[in-house]
């Protein structure tokens, strides 16, 4: 019971957040019964559901046969998305906004509402958020002159690779006939298709990185491409091993195998 | 030529919406007063979305080719199409001449959101936000067009799966994107990154705009103040990264985001028209949204269930009257027999 206890306020602070918005809307669904403006059954709806829903997120019975059968316990903030709470907010600024008589106090209102809302929340324009784009797909230009040095390089033809991880999440989005040793999932999971993926994977992220090892298990995968970070420290000696140098972008350096 | 490709499939998009909408309509007559263009666009999308998952979940797991699927659903839409159209030439026109008069018509008050609205789809289409979960969802679509194939190989390594991957192949969204991707001749990637935010924050807003005009009913100024403080709202809603706001405005091609910013609301909507009527017709709707709900992630299965069966309990208590909590719980059946299937293939090991 405690641990569901804590479960629910812990899923309660990520919602939240930094912000105040959700107090607003507590503060709003109050309003809500003290106004006289607004139609009887839409601001008894709001109500009754929004105290609906709060009951059935913070009731333990019902919050843990949500989190254990239902949707996770890791994502039980989602029960939030339930809450209108945009929509409330909404709802009662305009109807306060309809209870002013004044036209010029109307927009001192406006004015208000909308600096109240900037205060208790957080602008979505971030530069962390969003980048430049440089390409149609909007994935890291780099990624995509890997992906066509090593599609020119096959010629059609079977390819599979394995990349650092920065690189994972991308390259299947640009082309799915391009297969890699093991994906985000790895990183993520620790979920690999066959134990010599996990292997592959091992060696790859090892802070010691040993070539031979690195083109042993990128066989028994059946790899025959491999991209490196321009850092890395065998970048040269990996040639000795059968794969030989192809071409190499502003940060990796792409090798393939020479027996096919 | 892509920008064209992707502005003419937008349009295609909007156009096949409306007209489903206009035959969803008519077939239910209850629903004849509501002239409204933009009800019928949101409820033809809706309906569409509903549609594909009707038709896609058998075929997912009678392991058919993707392509059956796509010139079965293509097929399908036709139909609809052809027939809406031949048969509700005069609602169609009646719609075009209420738009015309509308747009005449001094409505500046939605001047603000508007700019709003186009300012959030301008920064989602000209800029990137890079999300690591693209890698299974967007991915899946591009190994769905490769392989011709559904939730047979890992979109993360492009190997044959051993396994149904059950928490996924409920809900094939992504599915739905190689489709739009196929029909358009555009990289799936490039619909989800740059088609899709214009084509949901679009709908997020017809919905949010659906409100504002039912609750302010013809208070034209004070819907317009409504909608441009909904619009603010979901500017400022980065305060934390769990927010439905994030969603819309950062990460709206993947299919969680889509159902936490344009199915759950428009859900809502079925939901508070059906209080307004007493429950009495627009509740099967909510089948609908329910469906379209299932489609965009496993969360829609449950979180629309949850939804339906709140306002069923609220309704059945404030209008004493039991029917409306079976009427809530008929809407709900498609969540159940999907859960339940979840469970069965969850145990099973399938």
């Amino acid at each position: 019971m405690h641990e569901i206890i804590q479960h629910i306020k812990s899923s309660f602070l990520m919602y939240k957040g930094e912000g105040c918005i959700f107090y607003l809307f507590l503060i709003s669904l109050l309003l809500l019964i003290i106004m006289r403006k607004g139609r009887r059954r839409e601001k008894d709806f709001f109500l009754l559901y929004s105290i609906g829903i709060l009951i059935i997120y913070a009731c333990p019975l019902t919050a843990k046969i949500i989190m254990d059968y239902c949707i996770g316990r890791d994502v039980y903030w989602r029960m939030f998305w339930l809450l209108p709470i945009v929509l409330v907010i909404a709802y009662v600024f305009t109807l306060i906004f309809s209870q002013i008589k004044q036209s010029f106090l109307k927009g001192i209102w406006i004015v208000v509402a909308v600096v109240l809302i900037g205060i208790c929340g957080n602008s979505m324009y971030h530069n962390e958020l969003f980048k430049n784009t440089t390409n149609y797909y909007k994935l890291p230009q780099e990624v995509i002159e890997i992906c066509d040095i090593v599609l020119d390089d096959a010629e059609g033809g079977y390819i599979k690779m394995v990349v650092p991880n920065s690189l994972t999440s991308y390259i299947r989005q640009y082309n799915g006939s391009i297969k890699l040793a093991y994906g985000r999932e790895t990183e993520k999971d620790g979920q690999v298709d066959t134990p010599e993926a996990g292997i592959l994977y091992d060696v790859m992220n090892n802070s010691f990185e040993d070539p031979a090892a690195l083109a042993e298990s990128s066989k028994m995968v059946k790899c025959n491409y491999i991209v490196l970070r321009r850092t890395s420290t065998i970048s040269e000696s990996i040639s000795d091993y059968s794969f030989e140098y192809l071409n190499e972008t502003e940060n990796y350096i792409i090798f393939r195998e020479t027996e096919i | 030529m892509i920008v064209l490709k992707s502005v003419f499939l937008v349009v295609c998009i909007f156009f096949v919406s409306y007209i489903t909408g206009v035959f969803l309509v008519s077939v239910a007559p209850a629903y004849n007063s509501k002239k409204n263009l933009l009800y019928k666009v949101m409820l033809g999308f809706i309906g569409c979305m509903a549609a594909f998952q009707i038709i896609s979940i058998p075929l997912i797991f009678l392991q058919m080719d993707f392509r059956f699927l796509y010139y079965l659903f293509a097929g399908c839409l036709l139909l609809i199409v052809v027939y809406s159209v031949f048969r509700n030439k005069e609602a169609i026109l009646s719609d075009i001449k209420y738009l015309g008069a509308n747009l005449k018509a001094s409505n500046w008050y939605y001047i603000p959101a508007i700019i709003v609205i186009l300012l959030q789809i301008f920064v989602l289409t000209a800029y990137m936000h890079i999300d690591d979960d693209d890698a299974f969802y967007v991915a899946t679509a591009t190994t769905t067009l490769e392989t011709n194939t559904m939730y047979q190989y890992n979109s993360y390594t492009g190997e044959l799966l051993e396994a149904f991957p059950y928490r996924y192949v409920l809900s094939p969204f992504p599915v739905l994107l190689a489709a739009v991707s196929k029909f358009s001749h555009i990289h799936p990637t490039i619909v989800a990154h740059t088609v899709f935010p214009v084509v949901f924050i679009f709908l997020s807003y017809i919905v949010y705009y659906l409100f504002s005009k039912m609750l302010f009913k013809n208070k034209k100024l004070e819907q317009g103040i409504c909608l441009f403080l909904l619009t603010m709202l979901n500017m400022y809603g980065y305060y934390s990264v769990y927010t439905s706001s994030t969603f819309l405005l950062i990460r709206i091609w993947q299919g969680k985001a889509v159902l936490a910013a344009c199915i759950l609301p428009a859900i809502f909507l079925f939901c508070m028209e059906s209080w307004k009527a007493e429950f009495k017709f627009t509740w099967r709707l909510l089948i609908i949204g329910c469906l379209a709900a299932s489609l965009c992630s496993s969360m829609g299965i449950i979180l629309s269930v949850i939804m339906i069966g709140c306002v069923g309990i609220a309704g059945a208590i404030y209008y004493r009257n039991i029917r409306i909590l079976i009427r809530c719980g008929l809407c709900c059946i498609p969540g159940f027999v999907l859960s339940t299937i979840y469970l069965f293939i969850k145990l099973k090991g399938i």
